[in-house]
């Protein structure tokens, strides 16, 4: 009698590929749909992990598209704080991929955002991309001029690049009520305040999200018929829900539709391909090595965990070679910290839910 | 017997100059040189209590400007100088090439809009990334002493009659917000100030406008014109400065004039035409530069 399982590769059976190995001893995870040579030009952008995968990517001098480049001088500290050197353009984490949409669509000129200028203490903020400004600026005619100019650069990405790179992050949302424009963060976090007649909670379900990345590759398809799309899921849980359900459940859930989406359009769209850190990272056997403690964030051996599978599928990648500190800040590395804090240098505004936790 | 190491690199040239002429009024104080040019003094280490020069290069340099020395031992030195080594106006010249604030209202180039927060820290960052800091915090691992820093002097007004050097049109697209610029400089070096770490910004008589000095303190080259550079007259204003900053018992002591008269002889009839053309265009420049001629109220302005 034959099985259809007996021609299978070891990687096919739990036992061998995961039970009995260390969690940083897995590998074959990815089989890539395209492989990518030392020149690729890589644009990213997405939720906070995003970040890591961009930092590698810079750290093995692959080319990393910039648009909005800090100055050569400017410290990691305040790279990171102004949103620098973190994604190919300074539109900050991009968590739901409605934003990502939309934040297309008005580079496009197809889109106004509404009430897109928060105020706090007298100080204006780009209520579309909050914390790359943190201190604010001093007038709403002055973000709305810095945001034109960062939306010229957002309509040159695509054409720029050869893959975009993209984290899926949240389904939940908080929304302009009247309009549906989407926000990145919830009004009253960082800058403007909670209005419930104003603004309302949303959470996208699978055909939602899956219908505005189809709609958001249409377009960015348009200004490069070439791009291809590698998708990632950020295995960080919610720092908060405001849903009625545990935060357990919600990030379940959550996770669960970020993650059938991206495989499905992989499956769906021969230029979108699904790397699986979140498979990796969200498993249980890893029984917490690439956590912190509390079971939040991703420490840098869980970050380093899943680059080594996604240089290991791209050899001409892996070929640069690594600088000791992968990009990540000095200090953090020097003072040991990294293993057992979270992952070096993310920049992530949900954090900031967590001071209002109970 | 105060001893000090001044350290840097051709900017040392004022120092020197003026030390040479000035030096006799303080028979108190040594003034030992360890220069080399440009930023070739990267090439050294700290190791135990003493600064060890890593390049055949900067090790011949510093015996020929030290008299000698082949290392530096801290404990030899009541204090220490850093100068120039890329500490200058650049630190606010370069990045507002490429980075504007809310509050600058010059248009010219391409640039990306940042808040005033933002600017001022690239400014404080560009500074702090500067050879000049990276020897700073060198000094600061081999001595707790006192370390002083006297950033590169602004360049001289000269730069603007000379249309197509990268300089001139620099500080010509800077011209618009030089006051502001200025001030996102001076911030910049208190930022740097800490207890052991001391700026000794330019004198403001020596400055003709918040980005360039009087052309008066130009490094007075006969092939070449150098607008980088000053000469000793600037050199004894700076000195003394220190001094009286460094000990205020050491006071203003006047000496030493003879060697800028000489000067001064020795190139009368065509150093005079080229002050008089250069300062003529200077002014001009100026003029057209900026809106309204709000340099105006620059201390110690001479040409705006």
């Amino acid at each position: 009698m034959i099985s259809p399982y007996s021609d299978l590769p070891s990687r096919n059976f739990w036992r061998g590929a995961i039970s009995g190995r260390s969690p940083e001893t897995v590998s074959g995870l990815w089989q890539p749909k395209f492989h990518f040579a030392p020149d690729t030009r890589f644009a990213t952008a997405g939720s906070c992990f995003a970040q890591h995968i961009s930092r590698y990517l810079r750290a093995r001098n692959a080319t990393v598209v910039d648009l909005e480049p800090g100055p050569p001088a400017l410290s990691a500290v305040n790279a990171a704080k102004y949103g620098y050197r973190i994604y190919s353009a300074r539109y900050g984490n991009i968590y739901t991929v409605r934003h990502l949409l939309q934040l297309t669509e008005e580079a496009l000129g197809r889109f106004a955002p509404s009430d897109a200028v928060w105020e706090r203490d007298g100080r204006f903020f780009d209520a579309m991309r909050i914390g790359v400004e943190p201190e604010g600026l001093p007038s709403a005619d002055a973000v709305r001029r810095h945001r034109q100019q960062h939306l010229v650069q957002v309509r040159r990405l695509f054409a720029k690049a050869d893959v975009f790179v993209f984290t899926l992050g949240l389904t939940e949302a908080w929304t302009h009520r009247e309009s549906g424009t989407v926000y990145p963060t919830a009004p009253g976090t960082i800058a403007g305040s909670h209005r419930p007649d104003m603004y309302a909670f949303r959470k996208f379900d699978f055909l939602e999200v899956h219908k505005d990345f189809v709609k958001f590759r249409r377009l960015a398809m348009k200004l490069n018929p070439e791009l291809k799309f590698l998708l990632t899921v950020s295995p960080v849980p919610l720092a908060a829900t405001a849903s009625d359900k545990h935060v357990l459940v919600a990030t379940t859930y959550s996770k669960s539709v970020l993650r059938a989406v991206a495989g499905t359009l992989a499956d769906e769209f021969e230029n979108v391909d699904y790397f699986p850190s979140y498979d990796l990272l969200s498993g249980a056997f890893t029984r917490g090595a690439f956590h912190s403690e509390d079971a939040r964030q991703i420490t840098e051996p869980g970050v380093e965990a899943v680059m080594r599978i996604f240089f290991e599928a791209q050899p001409a990648l892996a070929r640069v070679s690594i600088p000791a500190t992968a990009g990540k800040p000095d200090e953090s590395r020097a003072a040991g910290r990294t293993p057992e804090g979270p992952a070096a240098e993310a920049v992530c505004e949900d954090i900031l839910l967590d001071a209002f936790s109970r | 017997m105060i001893r000090i190491a001044l350290l840097g690199n051709s900017h040392l040239y004022s120092w020197k100059r003026a030390w040479d002429s000035l030096g006799k009024a303080y028979p108190d104080v040594e003034f030992v040189f360890f220069a080399a040019p440009g930023a070739q003094m990267k090439s050294c280490e700290p190791r135990g209590d003493r600064l060890v020069f890593t390049s055949e290069d900067v090790a011949r340099s510093i015996e020929i400007t030290s008299g000698g020395q082949s290392e530096l031992v801290a404990a030899d030195y009541d204090a220490f100088c850093v100068v120039g080594m890329g500490s200058g106006m650049n630190a606010v010249i370069q990045p507002y090439l490429g980075w504007r604030a809310d509050s600058h209202r010059g248009e010219e180039g391409r640039f990306q809009l940042v808040s005033d927060a933002c600017f001022q820290d690239i400014v404080s960052d560009w500074l702090k990334a500067s050879p000049a800091m990276a020897l700073v915090g060198k000094l600061r691992q081999i001595t707790d002493k006192t370390i002083w820093l006297a950033p590169t002097p602004a360049r001289s007004e000269i730069v603007l009659t000379f249309d197509e050097s990268p300089d001139s049109i620099q500080i010509a697209t800077a011209a618009a917000d030089a006051p502001s610029l200025r001030a996102a400089y001076d911030e910049a070096c208190r930022r740097l100030a800490t207890e052991n770490l001391i700026v000794l910004e330019q004198p403001k008589a020596t400055l003709a406008s918040p980005l360039l000095s009087k052309n008066e303190y130009r490094y007075p080259s006969w092939t070449k014109p150098d607008w980088q550079h000053l000469n000793d007259a600037y050199g004894r204003i700076v000195v003394r400065e220190f001094l009286s900053r460094f000990q205020p018992s050491l006071g203003d002591r006047s000496a030493g004039e003879s060697s800028d008269r000489l000067l001064r002889l020795a190139d009368p009839i065509l150093g005079a035409l080229r002050n008089t053309i250069s300062q003529l265009w200077t002014r001009r420049r100026f003029k057209s530069l900026t809106t309204g001629g709000k340099e105006a109220g620059w201390p110690g302005s001479s040409s705006a």
